[in-house]
């Protein structure tokens, strides 16, 4: 990739975030000549979601990418500008992953086949990725029928197929499904010769070698950060709108969770009406006072009366005020409102209103998810963009650009290669920070990611994704968490979860552990052979693999930086995208005041093809990464187009 | 400039598509009339299935074109192989499947399949049920799947138990779906029969059930289905039928019975009559219009009444009536009315399960003051429970629902003019021959079978509309007083031959013509018509028609 570029650019973007790859398709659909530089070899920086070996990978090492310059500028000598020029250093944002750590908990061979006593395992805390640890039989009898997650995952995968062929990962067309079926057929076997057995004599480990999890490595999608889309928010208006929605996938959030205090299950939070009526945890009673509430919130503002006395007061105190008892309070504040306990009343009732104006538009959720994970949200963008004319590269980034003294304005990036190519306008997200530049942490989000061997909580529906809200207990701050089961595409066999959290306070890493785990009854030490006949209902899920990082939202003071250069911010960590999604459109008005953001893109028979080809072909350089990471899948999704047409 | 869009103008799009229209056009009237060549030779190849497919997959409701392919069908399996056979009804399945797809409301491809599943060896009724279940999916109240779904239920012997579950499920998702709880209401009773009733459902069952609507009406009170399927569950016990009464006359021979519920005169083959305890087959004759008729009458033999004592007899089933004649003219015998009279008719569920319903209604009315179908329901259920305790409860209640329901004003003072009725004839008896119902608000008169042996009717200072009702019912009525009412018609009062005291005064009539089916009541001597709006001259007219008749209206 190190040709030369054309050096002369309307808009030149570093950095492929999903407010960057935004605003970049929002340029080349109106014709702005776009270069989009990422100094990665994969698409979305922050946003990004990676397979099991390029997260270890990142997480080892986030910065590992060539630098042309060291990061003070001590070289900019190697540049030349001429005397009323200035070149500003561009420098990679080495503070947004920190304290990151990652391991896999499964036993590494069946070296060992004698059944050993001594069945208490040791966890290799500091960083190891494997847990040495005895086996109490044979690996071949791994199979509990029907309740392993195996065969239950063989299952899951014997259905998805016939419901949903557009989601079979066959229709990436990558080869790899090939390999699938055949996979799926040899468990499907095993599965079936295994059920024949005798299930209460057998002693059975119920994991997974190590090698066979790492086998698996391209099917997990694992995002850096996790988000859901709110169905009425700003990025699903967008992908409607302006048809890049026919890059990509959803899933609904099939449940929400939560903890309740003093109760040990996760408990289903009812917030919609079909909830609320099939929900058991609350009595009929609590059922007329919760769908009341949600009357008034759903149009709150043509009811001032109902809340005026409250307006001063928090939300929670007019949750009181309204006869709701304190499990519904609980519901309402921390899983549907998702505001906390000091929360003003109309900050509840707007954070209220805006979940049930989402519920219900696709499916009985107000939650859609992104298959194969959010990093396909950026890329569907950049290839966007590409297709209006946009110019990608990648593990090509800006060492710096140079400003004009007099006019204070920058005109021209240069490149790792050392070409200088002009720019009218300079965009950077937010793993880029010019050098000189007011930088501040804003706040930091403790993320970590575990793959686990069954669900948070067994239903009887299979479940596609979970939100989880687990509130603030015994000084611990609130944490939420995503689960994404097998037909999300980003994992194979085993649920995975991202929890993320606030940090307000810096608190100790452990109790976060603690707090999530015990709330869900995770546990990775209990990887080791099991009896079979165990109750599956109330079998705790087992954490596989795991990993750990605290992400750090960077501000930039733009201020101090020419008017041409925009810098843009990271996922920080609210739950949805529209905060993102405003970034982008304030940052293209300012480009092109007066144009439209993201108008429909034409469909296929609209478009003239006179020079003999077709646009959509025409892509100089796909955008589409080169692993598995992510494959663009071209199905349109249906429920996202439905309703436009509405 | 290389690579940049260019989209195609409006004008160019429409021509695109105008001329794509065009050529579908020509291609599909071509397909017809290659079709209908084949229909009328009755030439049924593999070519004539290919050109009718093209054709339905354009326009699936085109039945000709389906009748073609069941007689092709048909032709074929005298001619085709099994094998052969079984590959052309599976593909017909499969293509018919894509028709729904795209028609899930047409009503010739369900037929088409509901053929090919009849007619082809060994359907798997399995995968039809799946099919179902993916269609109502996508539109839990289609309700032509749902017959197809019973179709295909009632050819596999499905389980009741199995489809409870499925319109469980759909009832969680979405309990806005009358489909699902009629098709529950239907399938419950075949699962957990109640011991006595085979057509209602097991006490343990209807609990279960009653926490499942009650779920739903708690969730939103607003939603009609589960308030429809929580009356089904409270059950609306059905009437026996019995005698109500029996009137003898010698002045003109006649023996009237009148039935709880109306009967053909098939039923009356059942009333048996006896005369001094000895059988007498009588012909029956209703005395109104209809197949079905309240009131029955025959006949009595002259010679065997003349002296003496007589007892007459009528039974029917386990009921019966006696009268005495001891020299009288005329005698009559009722049924003793109470308060249990008209209870069964709006339950039969058991008076604790009332009670309960009726405690968590009032919660429900609490949480949500003026509600229409909670209150509507308390009056239903206290009406069931002790209409005379909760006499003034109903009674503001249906007063409140007048103003919180507006539309249905009209529906609600009739409800409250029937219980008014029902109460009366429970507390008064019937052999007084005379009924007063004079300033009761009654905005309509109902439970005319209870009144037929009465000679005197005071329906004054009520809210009766019109008199429409079959009074002829009340074949033995004498005196009607219908006035300071706002009646604007009374074609009700036609044959009313016992009739002679008619008061109208205060009414709304405003025509003679309205005035004109007392002209058919041969035995009036005086009517009255004070202070309603007939024009002099119509009451000219009047005197006119009926001479013989005292005419009062000033």
């Amino acid at each position: 990739m190190n040709e030369a570029l054309p050096d002369d650019f309307d808009v030149i973007i570093i950095g492929t975030g999903l407010p960057a790859a935004v605003v970049s398709g929002a340029l080349s659909r109106v014709d702005k000549k776009v270069l989009h530089l990422d100094r990665n070899d994969y698409y979305g920086g922050s946003w990004s979601s990676f397979n099991i070996k390029s997260v270890e990978t990142f997480l080892q090492n986030p910065y590992d990418s060539a630098e042309y310059l060291n990061k003070d500028g001590e070289e900019t000598s190697n540049i030349e500008v001429s005397e009323d020029e200035e070149f500003v250093p561009i420098l990679q944002n080495k503070n947004f992953i920190t304290k990151a750590e990652y391991s896999c908990y499964l036993k590494r061979s069946e070296k060992n086949e004698e059944p050993a006593q001594s069945s208490s395992p040791c966890v290799d805390t500091c960083q190891s990725d494997v847990v040495e640890q005895s086996c109490a039989s044979k690996p071949d009898d791994s199979l509990k029928s029907g309740e392993t997650p195996i065969s239950e995952e063989v299952q899951k995968r014997e259905e998805s197929p016939k419901v949903e062929n557009c989601n079979d990962p066959a229709t990436q067309g990558d080869g790899d499904s090939v390999e699938k079926e055949k996979e799926l057929t040899q468990e499907l076997d095993k599965a079936k010769t295994k059920e024949k057995v005798d299930v209460s004599e057998v002693v059975k480990p119920r994991f997974p070698l190590s090698e066979d999890f790492y086998k698996q490595w391209r099917h997990y999608n694992l995002d850096l950060s996790p988000k859901v889309m709110f169905s009425r928010g700003l990025l699903v208006e967008l992908l409607i709108q302006s048809n890049v929605s026919r890059y990509l996938e959803f899933r609904n959030v099939t449940r929400t969770l939560t903890f309740l205090d003093g109760s040990k299950e996760l408990q289903r939070v009812p917030c919609s009406r079909a909830d609320v009526f099939s929900s058991k945890f609350v009595s009929v009673v609590e059922k007329r006072i919760l769908m009341r509430l949600f009357t008034l919130c759903a149009n709150y503002k043509d009811h001032e009366q109902e809340y005026q006395n409250f307006r001063e007061k928090t939300f929670i105190e007019f949750l009181a005020s309204r006869r709701l008892s304190l499990k519904a309070q609980h519901f309402v504040l921390y899983s549907i409102a998702m505001v906390s306990e000091t929360t003003s009343t109309l900050d509840g009732l707007a954070a209220t209103h805006k979940f049930l104006h989402s519920l219900g538009r696709y499916g009985n959720s107000a939650f859609l998810w992104p298959s194969y994970g959010v990093g396909e949200i950026p890329q569907a963008f950049c290839r966007f963009s590409a297709v209006f004319g946009g110019t990608f590269c990648l593990r090509r980034y800006a060492v710096g650009f140079i400003k004009d003294k007099t006019t204070g304005r920058c005109t021209a990036i240069v490149d790792n290669t050392g070409q200088k190519i002009r720019c009218g306008t300079l965009i950077l997200d937010d793993l880029n920070l010019p050098h000189g530049a007011n930088t501040t942490s804003t706040s930091s989000v403790d993320r970590a990611i575990y793959v686990i061997d069954s669900t948070v909580s067994k239903s009887d529906a299979e479940q596609e994704v979970s939100l989880v809200t687990i509130p603030p207990m015994c000084d611990n701050p609130a944490v939420r968490l995503i689960e994404a089961g097998p037909l999300c595409c980003v994992c194979p066999k085993n649920n995975y979860y991202c929890t993320k959290k606030n940090c307000e306070k810096q608190p100790k890493k452990l109790p976060f552990k603690k707090n999530v785990k015990n709330c869900l009854n995770l546990d990775e030490t209990n990887i080791k052979p099991e009896v079979g006949g165990e109750d599956s209902q109330s079998r705790k899920p087992v954490i596989l693999w795991s990993c750990h990082f605290t992400m750090t939202d960077t501000n930039t003071d733009n201020s101090t930086l020419p008017p041409n250069v925009i810098t843009l911010q990271g996922p920080r960590m609210d739950l949805g995208f529209d905060r993102a999604m405003n970034e982008a459109r304030e940052v293209f008005l300012r480009i092109c005041p007066g144009e439209d953001f993201l108008p429909r893109a034409p469909d296929p028979e609209e478009i003239v093809f006179d020079e003999g080809y077709n646009t959509e072909n025409n892509d100089t350089i796909s955008p589409t990464p080169e692993d598995g990471g992510g494959d663009y899948v071209e199905e349109e999704e249906e429920d996202l187009n439905e309703p436009a047409a509405e | 400039m290389h690579g940049r869009l260019k989209v195609k103008t409006t004008a160019v799009q429409e021509e695109e598509k105008r001329i794509k229209r065009q050529k579908k056009l020509k291609l599909f009237q071509g397909a017809l009339a290659a079709a209908f060549k084949k229909i009328h030779s009755k030439e049924y190849d593999p070519e004539g299935l290919y050109i009718t497919q093209e054709i339905l997959a354009a326009n699936s409701d085109y039945y000709t074109i389906w009748n073609y392919r069941k007689n092709a069908f048909l032709h074929f399996k005298n001619t085709k192989t099994s094998d052969e056979l079984l590959k052309c009804f599976q593909d017909e399945l499969s293509f018919l499947q894509n028709c729904l797809k795209n028609n899930p409301k047409s009503y010739s491809c369900w037929n088409q399949r509901c053929f090919v599943l009849l007619t082809m060896s060994d359907p798997d009724w399995k995968k039809e049920l799946q099919l179902c279940d993916l269609f109502l999916q996508f539109d839990d109240r289609n309700f032509h799947c749902w017959d197809y779904r019973r179709f295909v239920v009632q050819h596999s012997a499905v389980l009741p138990g199995e489809e409870i579950q499925f319109t469980h499920k759909l009832i969680e998702n979405n309990f806005s779906n009358y489909s699902s709880w009629h098709y529950r209401s239907k399938l419950l009773p075949i699962e957990c029969p109640d011991a006595s009733d085979k057509n209602r459902i097991g006490e343990k069952m209807l609990l279960e059930e009653l926490e499942l609507v009650q779920n739903a009406f708690f969730t939103d009170p607003n939603d009609q289905s589960a308030w429809f399927y929580h009356r089904w569950l409270l059950g609306r016990g059905e009437t026996k039928q019995s005698l109500l009464s029996l009137h003898v006359s010698l002045l003109d021979n006649k023996l009237t019975c009148t039935l709880r519920k109306p009967a053909s005169i098939k039923d009356c083959s059942r009333l048996n009559v006896y005369i001094n305890d000895n059988p007498h087959v009588v012909v029956w004759k209703g005395c109104n219009q209809g197949k079905y008729q309240h009131v029955w009458q025959s006949d009595l033999p002259k010679k065997d009444l003349f002296s003496g004592e007589n007892k007459i007899k009528v039974e029917f089933g386990s009921s019966e009536l006696m009268v005495e004649m001891t020299g009288q003219d005329e005698a009559i015998s009722c049924i003793q009315t109470n308060t249990e009279t008209f209870r069964q008719s709006s339950s039969d569920a058991k008076l604790s399960v009332l009670t309960e319903e009726l405690k968590s209604c009032e919660e429900l009315n609490d949480l949500e003051p003026g509600n229409k179908w909670v209150m509507l329901t308390l009056v239903l259920l206290m009406r069931a429970i002790d209409p005379t305790h909760y006499s003034s409860q109903v009674h503001d209640t249906l007063h409140e629902l007048c103003t919180v329901d507006g539309m249905r004003q009209c529906y609600y003072q009739d409800l409250m003019s029937k219980f008014v009725i029902e109460d009366h004839i429970a507390a008064v008896d019937l052999h007084q021959r005379c009924i007063d119902l004079h300033g009761k608000a009654l905005t309509r008169v109902c439970r005319f079978e209870f009144f037929s042996t009465i000679t005197s009717l005071n329906l004054s200072h009520n809210q009766l509309h019109s008199l429409n009702s079959p009074f002829k019912l009340l074949h033995c009525l004498q005196k009607l007083d219908v006035s300071e009412n706002e009646i604007v018609e009374i074609s009700g009062l036609k044959d009313l031959t016992k009739l002679v005291l008619l008061n109208l005064d205060s009414n709304k009539i405003s025509s003679l013509k309205t005035l004109e089916p007392v002209t058919t009541c041969a035995a009036l001597q005086k009517i009255s018509v004070k202070s309603n709006r007939i024009p002099l001259e119509d009451i000219d007219s009047l005197l006119q028609i009926l001479p013989n008749v005292e005419i009062v209206y000033e």
